[in-house]
């Protein structure tokens, strides 16, 4: 009777053993009794004694396999007995990842070891095995001339510590051995220094807007001397806190009035007009761009829009705005005026559907009825979303924008 | 580095050796100097010089040129309860006592279950340059370390050897004293009174960062002016001395070269299978996934030493071979 080799139980709680070696090969007479193989357990090794007399053969499990307790991996066979034809068909049942493919215990813990996917995997066999893995490996990973890199053996654990790739590394030693100091350098590079979240939330919601708003841009100078004239006129009353962007502000939210399309936004294939004209600045802070936001800013007074202003901007430097500082904004005005920048475009602050970029008011050479004169001027830039708003409307727009900072009348106050 | 506190006087390492044997022999009667030319002469070398005045011809003894007599004697007299001191000129002779140090001294505690003691100090010198020829001016503390049963002292300053001194002859076990013959008149602070220096304690000479020079011996001195020099080109040499060879201070090895991440090792034995080799091998085992660079090491040259003042100061490291190997190890060359 053919008699079968399984894998032994040597503990009451083991469910698999690894075949550290075979002690007689496949085709070798064995006598019962001599030892056959060695199978290591969690907790021992030791030598299991043949079964039975006969010719090792079938042998299905190789040294360093892991194999479930019980399971067949070889037969004995007395002269003229082969391996019954159901232990052909049901050898190593195996682990099986893929219903479709089978695979040794030791190839799927390589495999998981190396992040390889097994239906990648090819065998020529009846399931994959060690070396289909390594043969697969092989051709994946990447080649340095079959050589090992040379390098320091400091450099070689920092590196590994960093999870630094040798490979991607130079080496600054003797023939082109990587030093300590490589790895170093290369730390140094492959680690900036941390973004906060707020730069990364600015990043990628610019990043979003860039790439999916179709920008366009309108460029208008103005002149600036009645609203140069309008501040002076506020600061002799007293009233020190308007800034400029306060008059720009209130005269926005005038322009935004009459054209409602420009405080609109492009939501799921179509325009949505805003209820509410909220206008958001933005301002620069430690770590980042932040865009607070006025919200009603066409039914404030000067010295209301002024008080939130200040409060808003505060809260921004100070990293305290709430949910409700920066949210509901329709429109944005960015102005680096102070910076000294004369002019600029800006990115549109999704979903909103234009952004006015201010530029500095600087005495310029203009001809005024067609004298030569020397006036404060002011360059905006209007930046739009085609979606929302075309180029004459937004023109108009631009226009009654100018008009009001030309001709301030009838605001004040 | 471990300097003699309060107001040390400066003396010469041979004073310093002559102190440490003139203290130990008032200490203690059992204390006696056999060798050639110990007695009146005070040795060729001017080291004893005036002990046989203190204590008389029974306890610095001359002796008649014969190496392995005096040594087998002393191994007797020890193995018997005395502690003597022998000496033994050139370095190079201690071949003509080996029978009577590596299978006698050195085995005897062991063989007789514990029953018998060697305490017996081998003094002689090492180091080359000095004119003196093949047979006179090898360094063979290798041979000795090799040994299990005896320990090794190589110290660098005067400070260390009469320390090192003291501490050799209270040892119940034979102990080899390497003294550098163009040491002893090199000057160091040495305190006033009593002290010792226990075995297997290594010695930083100098902290530094970037390279750790392993020196024993005479060549500590030469790491020293090697680890100036490499200063100046921005290069910050550590210097340790292991001060013994057998027991080895292999932690402070260790961790000096874990810190530099670079190690060189001088020793004025000969390079082949030397001092260097052991020294060089404990650091790349217990530093090396800390190591930038293969440690190297730097010991005499492969010849017989020649007695051509030209060619025999090519055989040793001096302080520019020792600055070029470092700054090749630091990349700066």
């Amino acid at each position: 009777m053919p008699k079968e080799v399984i894998m032994p139980a040597l503990g009451m709680s083991q469910d698999s053993g690894v075949l550290v070696a075979w002690l007689k090969q496949e085709g070798d007479s064995v006598v019962e009794g001599e030892p056959l193989m060695e199978i290591e357990t969690d907790k021992v090794t030791v030598e299991i004694e043949a079964p039975a007399s006969g010719t090792l053969a079938h042998v299905t499990a190789a040294a360093g396999e892991e194999i479930p307790v019980g399971q067949t991996i070889a037969w004995i066979l007395a002269p003229g007995e082969s391996v019954p034809e159901h232990a052909a068909l049901s050898e190593a049942p195996a682990v099986s990842v893929m219903a479709s493919q089978k695979i040794s215990p030791v190839a799927a813990r390589m495999a998981r070891q190396h992040d390889v996917d097994v239906d990648q995997l090819a065998t020529t066999g009846s399931r994959i095995t060690r070396a289909d893995v390594e043969a697969y490996l092989e051709t994946k990973l990447p080649e340095h001339d079959g050589q090992r890199i040379p390098a320091s053996p400091k450099a070689r654990r920092l590196a590994k510590e960093n999870g630094i790739d040798l490979a991607e590394l130079t080496g600054s030693g003797p023939d082109g051995a990587i030093l300590t100091a490589d790895v170093l350098a290369s730390r140094s590079e492959s680690q900036p220094p941390p973004v906060s979240r707020a730069w990364r939330i600015m990043a990628h919601r610019l990043e979003e807007s860039w790439r999916t708003i179709p920008h366009f841009y309108l460029r208008r100078e103005v002149d600036a001397s009645r609203l140069v004239a309008w501040r002076a006129a506020l600061m002799k009353r007293g009233i020190e806190k308007i800034t400029y962007t306060d008059l720009l502000v209130k005269l926005v939210a005038q322009a935004l009035h009459q054209y409602p399309q420009v405080n609109a936004m492009w939501l799921d294939d179509t325009i949505v007009f805003n209820d509410h004209i909220n206008i958001g600045l933005a301002v620069a802070v430690e770590d980042g761009l932040v865009v607070p936001v006025i919200h009603d800013a066409d039914r404030c007074s000067l010295a209301e829009l002024a008080s939130r202003r200040e409060t808003i901007v505060a809260r921004a430097h100070d990293g305290k705005l709430s949910l409700d500082d920066i949210q509901g904004g329709t429109f944005t005005i960015s102005n680096l005026g102070m910076y000294g920048v004369d002019s600029f475009s800006a990115i549109v602050n999704p979903p909103q559907a234009a952004i006015l970029a201010v530029g500095r008011i600087a005495d310029r050479a203009v001809p005024v009825n067609g004298q030569l004169t020397i006036r404060p001027q002011m360059t905006l830039n209007l930046s739009c979303d085609h979606r929302v708003v075309d180029g004459a409307r937004g023109a108009k727009f631009l226009d009654t924008l100018a008009e009001l900072i030309e001709e301030p009348l009838g605001l004040l106050g | 580095m471990s300097m003699p506190d309060g107001n040390a006087r400066v003396i010469t390492f041979a004073q310093a050796i002559n102190e440490a044997l003139a203290e130990e022999m008032r200490r203690d009667e059992r204390v006696f100097i056999i060798g050639e030319d110990v007695a009146e002469a005070g040795t060729p070398f001017k080291v004893l010089s005036g002990l046989v005045q203190e204590f008389g011809r029974d306890r610095v003894i001359d002796s008649p040129i014969s190496e392995p007599g005096i040594t087998g004697l002393s191994v007797g007299a020890a193995m018997t309860g005395m502690r003597p001191v022998v000496d033994i000129m050139f370095g190079d002779f201690i071949t003509l006592t080996m029978d009577q140090i590596v299978n006698q001294a050195a085995k005897i505690h062991y063989m007789s279950g514990g029953k018998l003691k060697v305490p017996m100090v081998l003094r002689t010198t090492l180091g080359a340059t000095r004119r003196s020829a093949a047979q006179h001016s090898q360094s063979l503390h290798a041979w000795l370390s090799h040994v299990p049963g005896l320990k090794v002292v190589v110290p660098s300053t005067p400070y260390d050897a009469k320390g090192l001194m003291k501490t050799a002859i209270r040892d119940d076990n034979p102990v080899a004293f390497f003294e550098d013959k163009l040491m002893f008149q090199d000057k160091g602070p040495v305190p006033e009174g009593e002290y010792t220096i226990p075995f297997g304690v290594a010695d930083i000479k100098r902290e530094g960062t970037d390279i750790t020079l392993v020196a024993t011996s005479s060549m500590v001195q030469v790491a020293l002016k090697a680890a100036e020099m490499l200063a100046e080109t921005g290069i910050s040499a550590e210097v340790v001395d292991p001060r013994t060879t057998f027991p080895l201070d292999k932690e402070r090895l260790i961790k000096s070269a874990i810190k530099t991440s670079r190690a060189i090792i001088i020793d004025e034995g000969y390079e082949r299978y030397g001092v260097t080799a052991e020294l060089a091998s404990v650091i790349a085992d217990g530093a090396f996934y800390y190591l930038d660079a293969p440690v190297k090491r730097m010991g005499a040259m492969d010849v017989p030493v020649p007695f051509s003042p030209v060619l025999e100061d090519l055989t040793v490291p001096t302080p520019e071979t020792v600055t070029h190997m470092a700054k090749m190890l630091c990349g700066k060359l």
